[in-house]
């Protein structure tokens, strides 16, 4: 009978169901069971960059105010603002790209043709400053990128403001 | 002399002719049952290992809903192998015949919509290691797997399990031929 058939054979349908997701499940690293598509697991991957703890200030290069604005004649210089977009907008440095680390994996693959024309670039990153850590994580994750020269300019968003600098949205 | 010898060498021959016929279907049967099964064997072993990329060709038909197409590309492998261990084995023959056409039918819809809709798809039917073919070579070699599984699927319900040897066509003959 064709139906009976029918049936057995959803029966080894769900029983390859079962099968599958209970060889998953025991696997060393089991597919998470969400799908994902190519760019959402490149977005998660780049984003976990960021996890763990922030590397410390002192293995980092850092700069301060004066040092910084030497430092924006450099041809080829990359300004990254770690801030959420909303605060990029609302004003940044002149010149800055908007590299959050809220959203660093969507953020880097959007600044990605840009940022990877040269890995040995200058590459400076601000937060608001104080005690954001958001620009030593972010300058974390790029030197775990391949970038090689990467500074944390620590006065940030609020020393730049404080000196009455110029400012751009 | 006569009407009873010519009707028994009738019966002879349309024995011998029958038998030919029944070597004819059991052969290719037999050749078309290890063929598929060894296709799908194949498509579901280099499938088994990597799921991730399996699952990136479902999404890209478009048609299962997200939470469906993880377990589906964990669970299609599996089903391949084992439907084809079947249709290579006695008893069961004729459930695998049937689930692998339950399968290529569904492969051969996909192909269809997405040809329909010109999706830009990647089929992923024997892994990412063979070089992709246009969706239209897909349906068509599909199709012609469907047809081979509707008739092992009908010829193994047609006979009961025997040997290639095992006598065929043995019918009565009661004397004179009925033409």
């Amino acid at each position: 009978m064709l139906i009976r058939d029918l049936l057995k054979v959803a029966a080894l349908a769900l029983l390859c169901v079962a099968a599958g997701l209970a060889r998953n499940f025991f696997r060393a690293a089991p597919v998470p069971l969400e799908y994902r598509t190519p760019q959402e697991r490149l977005i998660a991957d780049l984003s976990g960059l960021l996890d763990g703890p922030a590397p410390q200030l002192t293995s980092m290069q850092t700069v301060d105010l004066d040092q910084f604005r030497k430092l924006r004649g450099t041809p080829g210089l990359i300004v990254i603002d770690a801030r959420a977009a909303s605060f990029y907008s609302a004003g940044h440095i002149p010149g800055a790209l908007n590299l959050a680390r809220a959203n660093f994996g969507a953020d880097y693959l959007r600044l990605r043709p840009t940022l990877e024309r040269d890995k040995n670039a200058p590459v400076v990153v601000y937060c608001s400053g104080g005690a954001c850590h958001d620009s030593r994580m972010v300058a974390g994750a790029l030197m775990e990128l391949g970038f090689t020269n990467v500074t944390v300019f620590t006065g940030g968003w609020d020393a730049w403001t404080a000196a009455n600098q110029q400012i751009a949205q | 002399m006569g009407r009873m010898d010519r009707g028994e060498s009738a019966d002879r021959s349309v024995r011998i002719n029958e038998h030919k016929s029944a070597r004819f279907y059991q052969y290719s049967e037999y050749l078309m049952r290890l063929l598929i099964a060894a296709a799908f064997a194949y498509a579901g072993w280099s499938k088994l290992g990597d799921p991730v990329n399996f699952a990136d060709s479902i999404a890209s038909f478009g048609l299962l809903p997200r939470a469906a197409i993880i377990p589906f590309a964990l669970a299609l492998p599996l089903y391949e192998i084992v439907a084809a261990a079947m249709l290579l084995a006695d008893r069961p023959r004729r459930l695998g015949a049937l689930a692998l056409l339950v399968v290529t039918v569904v492969f051969c819809a996909a192909l269809a919509q997405a040809l329909m809709r010109g999706l830009d798809i990647n089929c992923g039917c024997f892994g990412p290691a063979l070089t992709p073919t246009s969706p239209s070579i897909d349906l068509l070699r599909d199709i012609v797997i469907a047809a081979a599984c509707v008739f092992l699927y009908w010829r193994a319900g047609v006979r009961t399990a025997g040997a290639l040897t095992a006598p065929q066509s043995e019918r009565v003959y009661t004397g004179a031929s009925d033409k």
